[in-house]
This record gives C-alpha cells, structure tokens and sequence, in this order.
C-alpha cells in the first residue's frame, strides 16, 4: 500500500483556491498510484480562523462532497469543519473513497492555551464517538485517524490500535514557536513531535502518518516537516520544513509483523485504564 | 541567555520568506518602503527587504532633521551601496522644513512635542511615497522597543508591518554582524535621535544587554521580577522600571478602543484572520 501526504499551504478561509490545491495534489498522487493520500488538519479552510470558524462548516463540507464524488478511484483524508447538529462545530477529517465519505473523526482533545482558542469554537466530542469510531479498510490495512492535538496524549491513538487500526493517521496544524533556539535550522517543536510520532508508533506498533501544515496565517507559520514513523520506531520518510511537499512511502506489512513479535503490544493492562477513570 | 544563540542564516531566509509573501501575496503589492537612518535596526530592516523583494523593489528614504548626525547620513549611504540601491530607488528628503511649519502653525511645545512631530512627518513621508510606488511600509522596530513602547505612536509606529518585531535589540545586532551590516552602524548606541544626544540605554538607565535578559525571562520565561533579580545578579527595582514600562506603555501596542453600544463592536469580540476574503 502506498501513502502519500499532501503538505500544503492552506489560504485562510478560502475554501474555493484550497479545493484547487487538493485537486492539484489528488492529481499528483494518482500519477504517483497512491493508494491512501493525507491532507493536514483543516485542509479545507485552513486553521487559525477564528470567528470565521463559524461561517464555513457548510461550504467546506459541500467541498469535501465534491472531493468524494469527484475522485472514486483514489482514498483520501481531508481535513474540514462538521457540523452535524446546527451550531455546533467539530474540528474533523474524513476518510473519502469510492465515492463516499467512509468515516469522519473528529479531534478530541482541543488545544485551548497560548495562541490556540479551539475551545471558543468546537464542541468536545461526547462519549457515543468512542464507540462509533472505526477503522477503513485502504488497500487491506486498516486506517484510522486522530487529530494534532490528540497525539499529545496516549490514549486517542490507543484507542483506534485497539479497534483494529495498523495505520494511524495525524492531520496536524502545528505551528513552529522558538526561532531564537532552532536544533540543527529546525523548531524546537519538531523535534517534540518526532518524539511523541515515535512513541505513538511504538507503544501501538502501527505505522503513523503525521501530515503538517505549512505556510502563514496571520503571524504564525506553519513548519511542515511531515514524517512516516514505522511501527519500529524509524522516520521512513519525512517532508522538507518550512515549504510545501508531497511525500510517499509504500508500507512494509512485516515491519508491523516484526514489531509485534518483538513488542508488548500484545499486553493490556486494563485494570490501569479502570483506576484512570477514577482519577 | 540562550535567546541570543540563535542561527542568523535561518532567521534571516525565514523572515525574507514572510515579507516577500506579505508584501507580494497577502498585501498584493509589488515594492517594500522602508526610512533609512542609518541605525541598527532601519539598516537590518533595508537588507532584508532587500533579501525579500530584491533592490529593484526596495524603495528607501532618508528622511533626516537638525538633530541627525552626519555620520547617520553616511552610514546610511554606505549601506545603500552595498545594497546596490538603485539610485532612482532612494531620495533624501529634509525634515526641518516641515516639522518647522507644523510647529509655526499649530503651536511649539516641547523638545519631546518635536520629536514626536519628527517620528509623525516620516511617516506621512513614507506612506505618501509608498502610494506613489505600490508598496507597504516596512517598519523597522524591533522587539525591544515595541515592548517598552519606545517608539511614536503613528510615527515610527505607523506602518503597515514590521518584519524584525520578533528580535530584540541584542539579537538584530547579531543578524547585522551575519548580513555585513558596516561596523559603525553595529557600534553605534542606539538612538531615535530625536533630540541631540537622546540614547535609548541613557534613557532607560540600563544596557541593552540587560533591558533585553529581563524582558526575555520576564515574558516568555514567566519569571517574577524577583526571580529575574536573582537570575542577573540585578537590583529588582531595575527590573521593575523595566517590566513596569512595558506595562504602563500597553496602549501603545493596541489600536484605539470603541466603548462597547452595539452587541459586537470592534474589540474584544471582533476576532477575525487579517487575512479575510
């Protein structure tokens, strides 16, 4: 199986000129025969919107329709706003193939603290979503997706590795903070995500694909530096920082064999998960 | 302080990067403005827009008073050949004249009234100059003064982005080592020179090396002024004058408020992107 991540600069609340970059990079990766191709968080609108948040769930959602009907042949996850109950956003991807839209995920934990106010604007999903989540079969291997913020904490990507997922998916908008101690010309902060891809990839012994935003939004900007981490812990393919990029990667099915033979992925401590639920 | 050991070539293509996208794709203007003195931070500002847009669109002005120092102007030209400024690209333009007026007109104060007069003429210079070549004004302040509001609101204040507003002062000396910026400019004490013999460190009774460390630990380290005291060996009432006028100068920083009538008025909750469409 083949994946490919579009690192795109969105356009901030332009619905109209992200749909042509989707296209574009959609073009790309058919040419490419990319099985499974992953666009950052929000794709569609772009991140840092603020109150235009609500104005555009319905446009980007008409969007990501288009998107589905248009390219059957080709699965994808693209990022957009959802909105299933009138006024209340949820910060989302969808997996598109074969002209449907095959599940949607929405972001669980919302980052509300320095330059990010996600809480203002999404609502927190409620406890039916861990039920309904479920994997996609792309190509035989079972894919499933959590949103930025959610890799930060252990027990979103969990949770989809223990419904079944070998690929787990993390559209990001991380934006790069610190210029004044870059490591080797990178943000501190890539560095901090390379750990936590590397963890996600192990602890699950599944492949992760983090798919990062790149470009500006007002005065942040986005670092990319998109990466593929092997259920063995190793960045198999990474995107270049601070540009646009289009990566690919074909899977090796035996890496996530090997890491569960020689993992404690098999273990489950549950009695652990029961005393968190008190705590 | 690990804030000053940063990599200059990265910053610099970083911040060339932004301003060619503001300028050229957000703003959707083909040239960069920007008023030369011949200091620090205009000489930094110039070469990277230069970087950013190239010499051909890169308009600069050199806007003195009676109170510029001579080598100012020198030190001003010399960085414009070794930019390779265009020469239809830069002018100087006097200020005295004008300034003079204002004050024949509308009343003599102060040597600060006049300094704020001078800061207030560039600016209408700069942004009269930046219509006539479809450009933005690139402002020149850096973080630093920014944060102690050292600086004329709408004067050198009033321009339309600031590219080097992320470094402090200690820092943008460093970037002007790395961009071969003439060693007199680098050694120079800064100075609005808006009067004759006006520094900023004299001012603010403090170097800049200091004022730089506890504006640093004070606001992205969240010290406390008392931690920051121990920190640089450093009588906390110094770093109180410092953290204080950071305070006492906010308003500088926001724009006018608008008393709240309607049910969303422009303020607090009139969050949307600059860039909208």
């Amino acid at each position: 199986m083949r994946v490919g991540v579009a690192q795109i600069s969105s356009k901030l609340g332009n619905i109209k000129e992200n749909l042509k970059k989707h296209i574009e990079a959609i073009e790309k990766a058919k040419s490419k025969s990319v099985d499974l191709l992953i666009f950052p968080e929000l794709s569609l609108t772009g991140y840092n919107l603020k109150d235009l948040y609500f104005e555009l769930s319905a446009e980007s959602t008409k969007a990501l329709s288009d998107l589905s009907s248009l390219y059957k042949e080709i699965h994808m996850l693209v990022g957009f706003i959802y909105e299933p109950r009138i006024g209340l956003y949820y910060n989302s991807a969808a997996i598109l193939g074969e002209g449907k839209i095959k599940q949607i995920y929405q972001k669980i934990y919302l980052p509300t603290y320095g330059l990010f106010e996600e809480e203002r604007y999404f609502s927190e999903v409620g406890p039916e979503y861990f039920y309904n989540v479920k994997t996609v079969s792309v190509s035989g291997v079972n894919v499933a997706a959590i949103i930025c913020e959610d890799a930060w904490h252990p027990e979103p990507a969990e949770l989809l590795a223990r419904i079944g997922a070998d690929l787990i998916l993390i559209p990001a908008s991380s934006p790069a903070r610190n210029f004044y101690n870059l490591v080797d010309g990178k943000p501190p902060i890539s560095l901090v995500w390379e750990a936590i891809l590397k963890t996600r990839a192990v602890e699950n012994a599944s492949y992760v694909v983090f798919a990062n935003r790149v470009g500006p939004e007002d005065e942040e900007f986005f670092w990319g530096g998109s990466m593929i981490v092997s259920p063995e812990g190793e960045v198999v393919a990474s995107a270049k920082t601070n540009e646009e990029d289009f990566i690919t990667y074909d899977l090796d099915l035996t890496s996530i064999k090997r890491a569960r033979r020689f993992g404690s992925f098999k273990k489950h401590a549950r009695a652990i998960h029961r005393r968190l639920l008190e705590l | 302080m690990n804030f000053l050991n940063i990599n200059e070539e990265k910053i610099v293509e970083y911040l060339a990067k932004r301003l060619r996208w503001y300028v050229h794709e957000f703003a959707k203007k083909r040239n960069g403005v920007v008023a030369l003195s011949g200091g620090l931070d205009s000489s930094v500002t110039t070469c990277i827009a230069v970087r950013a847009l190239g010499k051909e669109n890169t308009f600069v002005y050199l806007l003195p008073s009676e109170s510029t120092p001579k080598e100012d102007m020198d030190d001003a030209l010399e960085l414009i050949r070794m930019l390779e400024i265009p020469k239809e690209n830069w002018e100087t333009i006097d200020i005295t004249d004008i300034v003079n007026l204002v004050e024949q007109k509308a009343g003599k104060y102060d040597k600060l009234a006049r300094g704020n007069l001078m800061a207030r003429t560039r600016m209408i210079i700069i942004h009269h100059k930046a219509r006539i070549h479809d450009g933005l004004v690139i402002g020149t302040g850096d973080k630093s003064e920014i944060l102690l509001g050292y600086f004329t609101k709408y004067g050198d204040a009033g321009v339309d982005v600031l590219p080097i507003g992320g470094l402090y002062k200690t820092q943008v000396r460093k970037i002007a080592q790395y961009l071969n910026v003439p060693r007199r400019i680098i050694e120079k004490p800064p100075s609005p020179r808006l009067w004759p013999g006006q520094t900023a460190e004299g001012e603010l009774m403090l170097s800049y090396d200091l004022i730089d460390s506890i504006l640093y630990l004070r606001f992205e380290k969240w010290m406390s002024d008392e931690e920051i005291s121990n920190t640089l060996n450093l009588d906390v009432e110094k770093v109180k004058m410092v953290t204080n006028r950071v305070k006492e100068t906010q308003h500088k920083r926001n724009l006018p408020e608008v008393f709240k009538l309607g049910f969303r008025d422009i303020g607090s909750d009139w969050r949307y992107p600059r860039e909208w469409v």
